[in-house]
């Protein structure tokens, strides 16, 4: 691993300005940065390791409220019955391209092994997916990217630019194929579960079912009144939802083409239409300021989210939680919200200093990355025991949980909502823990300037 | 008709037409296109901009010499279209005409005395009061819709805009180039106006608004269904549904629509349905009025009952007559929710989460409208009070203006060679000129998008075109035949016809000039007859004249008036003036001769010595004042400053003390003798 401290899950907790005048190799001008490592192996180590004598999964040791405990840190899916682990609201990194333009996309590979982001300029960047550092980049796009999917069988990535085109990529970044798919930017583009087709999303207001293979259209979905902004293919069926400038989010069959269902509500522009992994559920963000979760068996609204002050620009649905979500606005903060809760359970206020415009989960769940017009990319992880949440960002975040992120399940309380765990806050036995120490270790000390890593 | 051709090369450059948008260019709001070809000068709408407030809110007038506009076209009453109208006519150098619908004419009275007295509360610089408005509805003509009106060689005429009551497309024809400008308009009918018209044939430039862009509605069907759902589920919960909506235009449409679904569902009749609005009473006995303007629906219910008659829907005058009690529907003024009726009901609405309200259009900004449309959590009332807002909100758009496909078949229809947009906001303003560049690909139709006050500049040859009409147009001439008639110019149209139609085709009358001409004559009238007749066959004699009459020619007739004095008269023609013309010279010919033969005689002195005599004396006495004439001795006494001179005519001899005076004499004597005695020729 990069960093001595960083071979638990987490990050070391030194804060970057410890190496700031520090010069590495000899280099005049170059300043030092220590390279923040996520891994997450040394979780999944002790997740097997735990499994030889936990019958259950609440039979999971409780991880104490303080620093140390951060090596005995499980992966999101060691805690199913606690979402609140999984509040990825601690600044991991930030990087930037070296042609600086808005980073309109964020996605994974599908093994978590890299992050790839689109920009304004056209370019894919690859990032490592556990020291964010730089690794390869590709102008495959003359124009901004505007949406960018990978299949499921983690084969091929598709991406949407401005003119309309769309490209296919293989996992080596070797271009396969242009396609001009629209007369008018592919804002979205999405898999179907069999990876045999894909739809594609675009402001000319119509929505086309492809098939990949051949690369001709299927269909085209029109019904839309105005700019397609956001769709998505359900997770099982052959059904996809789309929203756009009109307000609406509508739902289509992608076997016959047809229109289904609109779904009224939204009283502006729908900017992210997001399936929950269950299929029932689909999170619909609007500019409007409002999230809405609809309920496609009754086609009904059963919840609203409120609290953004801006439109909400995208939102993702937690890959292991199944009732937490991520949500992003204009302004640039991120909050992090329960299902069954109306309030977030945790803000980054400023987490970028311009609108956000995508959010994207890592597979396992344990990091949350964001890409904005303020140029920068920036990874979010989960807050580690003992964590006095005091550093820039999590200082204004409303965590619910004072003094942790990751604490020991305790008997899960029966599901509010069926099919969705409890929001499980406030946690038995966590909630009346005592307050943090004032100076905890995981606070960056001033005097850490002078750690073992400046040598 | 020949074609006209249209130049759009700059290198054959006709005459020019100019656009200037002064308001609207790329914007909503405060619309005016100022138009001017051949001198002519057209001024369309005159709007406010809702958003500022003074004379920030006016169109660009300034761009312009608003002296020089000779019409002003207002296209319908909505308030970003007509409310400077009073400015413009009070306040400015305008005098040109100006012109709308007439239900335009009644609402806008309606609406700019409720926004004067607004804007007397709001505003420090108000741009005009009551008076100004009074003054200016005394300047505004009405126009019917298909009705042309000429002015000044500027010929309009106006079709159903289908936006709201009154709402018209005005079309003006200067010397042959057709300027259609569209205003607001929908091409979708709903329950009372009509659909905009489609003009049977394509002007040479359509100004367009663009208000929605690229966007499509969705099918009213849709819109009516959800609203109806959302009203019926409210106060079926007991809830109370508030309608923001401003007192004209859509509101009575959706009353329409309440009071259909009211009639067909007999378990919420109970529930009563106000009508909100300080104009309330007065601009629904408009709509009453005005039902002629509608579509053929409304005018098929207006057979049994008048539509605007409800049976459902009570007038609320203020809050204070509204008891609020269970569930109600009510629509109140204004639209945005910022005073009055609608804020105070809002306020005391608002807590209670059984309640609705449906704002049915657009609202602008900062408003308190589009806050409640993000949901917040608190909203404060007028009081001050911060209270939680539970009702719940809804948004379905009800305005008529047209969306992407109606426009882009409207001028698919009509393919206009050229598009001018205004009246959208530039980014969809934009996006709507590139959709439409596909649209019309490889055909020469130009999509222009000027700015404010940024003139757009077309060519179009003056190729001068007659019709030809009436007995001329009886017949299709052939290739090379000769076609002649009167052309006859109106404004800047020509028509060529035969004179028998003049009187059919033009407020014309052909009428003759008798002419007269009075010639001394001295010779025997039978001399001239005989010199006419070598010159003219036919020179008959005029039976029972008076006096002696010839006519020549059968045109031209020659009285012997007297001894000396004959009479010419005919009727003007080519043929009769060239006759007459030469009989005058005839004429004045032989009485050259006779004159001569006198002078000749003068000369011998048999005739009349004594005449001459007299002569030189008169004309003596113009030049040296006292002259006195002895006519027995023949000898003429000039007196002048005392030194006499003596003439004696027989002798021509002159007796003069003075050499000078002798030598002025003796000139003067020169010159009378060549005047009076005419050389020999």
């Amino acid at each position: 691993m990069a960093s001595g401290s960083g071979s638990y899950h987490g990050f070391p907790a030194a804060d970057e300005n410890d190496f700031r005048n520090a010069a590495a190799d000899g280099r005049p001008g170059y300043r030092a940065r220590q390279r923040r490592t996520v891994d997450h192996i040394s979780t999944i180590y002790r997740l097997i390791q735990a499994r030889m004598y936990q019958r259950e999964v609440w039979d999971a040791p409780a991880v104490q409220p303080v620093p140390a405990a951060a090596a005995d840190m499980l992966p999101p899916a060691g805690y199913p019955c606690t979402p609140a682990s999984s509040q990825a609201t601690r600044w991991v990194s930030q990087t930037t391209n070296k042609v600086r333009a808005s980073v309109n996309k964020v996605v994974w590979t599908p093994s978590g092994r890299r992050l790839i982001t689109g920009s304004q300029a056209g370019e894919l960047t690859l990032w490592s997916g556990q020291t964010f550092t730089f690794e390869h980049l590709i102008q495959a796009h003359q124009t901004a990217v505007r949406s960018m999917a990978w299949s499921h069988n983690e084969n091929y990535l598709i991406s949407g630019e401005d003119s309309g085109t769309i490209i296919y990529s293989e996992t080596t970044m070797k271009i396969l194929k242009s396609l001009p798919a629209h007369k008018e930017p592919v804002r979205a583009l999405s898999w179907a579960p069999s990876d045999l087709k894909f739809c594609s999303g675009s402001d000319d207001s119509s929505v086309k079912v492809w098939d990949f293979a051949r690369g001709v259209t299927d269909h085209v979905m029109t019904g839309h009144g105005w700019d397609v902004k956001t769709a998505e293919w359900h997770p099982s069926k052959g059904l996809i939802a789309t929203g756009g400038k009109d307000g609406l989010v509508k739902l289509w069959g992608a076997k016959e083409g047809q229109q289904l269902s609109t779904l009224h509500g939204a009283k502006n522009t729908v900017l992210a239409v997001r399936w929950h992994a269950g299929g029932h559920l689909l999170l619909a963000g609007s500019r409007d300021q409002l999230i809405r979760l609809y309920d496609v068996r009754t086609l009904r609204e059963v919840a609203v989210f409120r609290g953004h002050a801006k439109e909400v620009t995208a939102l993702a649905w937690h890959p292991v939680h199944q009732d937490l979500f991520a949500s992003a606005a204009h302004d640039g903060n991120i909050r992090i919200w329960y299902t069954s809760a109306s309030e977030a359970a945790s803000e980054v206020v400023g987490a970028h200093e311009a609108a956000v415009w995508d959010l994207a989960w890592h597979p396992m769940g344990h990091l949350l990355c964001s890409g904005s017009s303020d140029h920068t990319i920036k990874v979010w992880g989960r807050n580690r025991p003992g964590d006095a949440l005091t550093d820039k960002y999590n200082a204004t975040a409303r965590s619910l949980v004072p003094g942790t992120g990751a604490a020991p399940p305790a008997a899960a309380a029966p599901s509010a909502v069926p099919g969705l765990t409890p929001d499980g806050l406030p946690l038995p036995g966590t909630a009346h823990l005592p307050p943090p120490p004032p100076l905890p270790l995981g606070a960056p000390p001033p005097q850490r300037a002078a750690s073992p890593f400046s040598g | 008709m020949a074609k006209r051709k249209e130049t759009v090369s700059t290198d054959v450059r006709g005459d020019k037409l100019e656009i200037t948008p002064l308001g609207a260019g790329n914007e909503v709001g405060r619309s005016s296109v100022f138009m001017t070809f051949k001198g002519k000068n057209i001024l369309f709408d005159c709007g406010i901009h809702p958003a500022y407030s003074g004379l920030a809110a006016l169109p660009f007038f300034d761009e312009i010499d608003l002296s020089t506009v000779d019409i002003l076209l207002v296209t319908h009453f909505h308030l970003d279209h007509a409310a400077s109208l009073p400015y413009v006519t009070e306040k400015t150098a305008f005098k040109g005409k100006v012109y709308m619908t007439h239900a335009t004419k009644a609402i806008y009275k309606l609406l700019l005395l409720d926004f004067v007295r607004v804007s007397k509360v709001a505003v420090e610089d108000m741009l005009y009061d009551e008076h100004d408005l009074e003054r200016s509805m005394a300047k505004i003509e009405v126009i019917d819709y298909h009705q042309t009106v000429e002015v000044d060689g500027i010929r309009f005429w106006a079709y159903t805009a289908g936006h709201v009551l009154g709402a018209a497309m005005f079309m003006v024809d200067v010397a042959g180039v057709r300027v259609l400008y569209t205003g607001d308009y929908s091409r979708e009918e709903d329950r009372h106006l009509r659909a905009a018209e489609m003009p049977p044939f394509s002007p040479d430039v359509c100004i367009i608004e663009s208000t929605y862009g690229v966007q499509i509605h969705q099918p009213r069907a849709v819109r009516e269904r959800r609203f109806t759902e959302i009203i019926a589920s409210t106060v079926m919960q007991g809830g109370r549904v508030l309608i923001p909506a401003f007192a004209l235009g859509r509101a009575q449409e959706l009353l329409l629509i309440m009071e259909e679904y009211w009639a067909a569902h007999p378990e919420i009749q109970h529930v009563p349905i106000y009508y909100a609005s300080p104009l309330a009473q007065k601009s629904l006995l408009v709509y009453q009025t005005y039902i002629n303007s509608m579509n053929d629906r409304i005018r098929g219910q207006f057979e049994i009952d008048n539509p605007f008659n409800f049976k459902f829907i009570s007038n609320l005058r203020s809050i204070r007559e509204f008891e609020d009690v269970g569930p109600s529907v009510v629509m109140a003024s204004p639209g945005m929710l910022q005073s009055g009726m609608s804020r105070q009901l809002f306020d005391m609405w608002c807590q209670d989460k059984r309640n609705a309200c449906i704002v049915p259009g657009y609202s602008v900004e900062g408003t308190l409208a589009s806050t409640i449309l993000k949901e917040p959590k608190e909203v404060v009332l007028q009081s001050g009070l911060p209270v939680p807002l539970r009702m719940s909100v809804h948004y379905i758009s009800f305005s008529a203006h047209a969306d992407y496909t109606q426009t882009s078949d409207f001028l698919t229809e009509l393919r206009p060679p050229n598009i001018i947009l205004v009246h959208g906001e530039a980014n969809e303003m934009g996006r709507l000129k590139s959709k439409l560049n596909t649209v019309f690909a490889g055909t020469d139709i130009k999509v222009l998008t000027p700015k404010n006050t940024q003139t757009v500049e077309l060519h179009f040859t003056s190729e001068k075109t007659a019709k030809t009409v009436g007995r001329l147009a009886a017949e299709t001439p052939g290739e090379g035949t000769q076609v002649g008639g009167l052309l006859v110019k109106k404004g800047f149209t020509y028509q060529l016809m035969d004179p028998a139609d003049l009187h059919t085709y033009t407020q014309l009358s052909s009428g003759s000039v008798l002419q007269r001409q009075s010639l001394p004559y001295r010779g025997s009238f039978f001399s001239l007859r005989q010199r006419l007749e070598q010159l003219y066959e036919g020179v008959v004699t005029v039976d029972k004249a008076e006096v002696e009459s010839l006519s020549v020619h059968g045109v031209v007739t020659v009285r012997h008036e007297s001894d000396e004095l004959l009479v010419m008269e005919w009727a003007s023609d080519p043929i009769a003036d060239m006759v007459a013309d030469s009989v005058v010279a005839l004429v004045l010919q032989l009485d050259a001769g006779a004159s001569e033969k006198r002078l000749a005689l003068v000369g011998t002195g048999s005739v009349s010595e004594r005449d001459e005599l007299r002569l030189r004396r008169r004309l003596l006495r113009d030049l040296f004042g006292t002259v006195d004439l002895d006519e027995e001795a023949k000898v003429l006494t000039v007196k002048m400053d005392g030194v006499q001179a003596k003439f004696d005519y027989e002798s021509k001899e002159l007796e003069c003390e003075d050499e000078q005076m002798a030598d002025r004499i003796r000139t003067a004597f020169r010159r009378m003798d060549a005047a009076v005695h005419p050389l020999k020729v």
